[in-house]
């Protein structure tokens, strides 16, 4: 099975969320800035429970914050 | 830099120092020929047991030094997920090269290597242990990854 590509659009919710930097949506996430940045280069892959906080954070659901590039998973959407 | 990823500095920095020294100490002591007598391992344990306080001593002073110097005074010190991750790739790196140590000074031992050679060699393998699993801490913070 082939790894999945995840990217994300926090940095794009951060500027229509009242253009909430790095740190604010780190402090609301309950994670340091560095990691915020980490997130949005693809560099770090959070761990579910901080994906959920980033999106709650940003008022959307996970799946419209985390967006899979390759779905070649073979599993369909029904 | 963060606060975790200044630690990791310090604690490259201070390992290099300290073990610099310890390996000049060990090294005059096994040319005078003063860890060869029956009282060998308590001189090499006399000349490595500060280290660890030294240590602690030298971190707290290197943290308060980076603090006033930086006028950072609402640093934040906690340290999340990745912090955790980083954390421990380098305690494995310590850990791995720590293992090798003791495999080693077992059979250093068992081919006739003194007390005091194979004790060195694992305090070496700690030493280097220590600033490998540092440096692995630092090298994924500037990674990002």
């Amino acid at each position: 099975m082939s790894k999945l590509q995840i990217t994300n659009i926090i940095r794009r919710l951060r500027f229509e969320n009242d253009e909430m930097t790095q740190q604010e949506l780190a402090d609301a996430a309950g994670c340091t800035r560095q990691t915020i940045a980490a997130i949005e280069k693809t560099n770090y892959s959070p761990s579910l429970e901080l994906a959920v906080r980033i999106a709650m954070a940003l008022g959307k659901p996970l799946n419209e914050v985390f967006i899979i590039e390759n779905d070649s998973t073979g599993v369909k959407d029904e | 830099m963060g606060h975790q990823e200044r630690t990791s500095v310090i604690g490259i920095v201070i390992c290099l120092i300290l073990n610099g020294y310890v390996s000049v100490r060990l090294w005059d002591l096994f040319g005078s020929g003063a860890l060869s007598g029956e009282d060998a391992p308590m001189l090499w344990a006399q000349a490595i047991v500060w280290v660890i306080p030294a240590a602690i001593a030298m971190v707290i002073v290197a943290h308060i030094l980076f603090t006033v110097v930086s006028k950072d005074r609402k640093r934040d010190t906690s340290a999340d997920e990745r912090d955790r991750l980083f954390q421990y790739r380098g305690m494995r790196t310590t850990l791995i090269a720590i293992a090798f140590g003791f495999i080693g000074m077992i059979v250093m031992l068992a081919v006739g290597w003194s007390t005091v050679a194979s004790l060195t060699f694992l305090y070496a393998s700690a030493a280097i242990g220590d600033l490998l699993g540092q440096t692995v801490r630092f090298t994924s913070y500037r990674l990002g990854y």
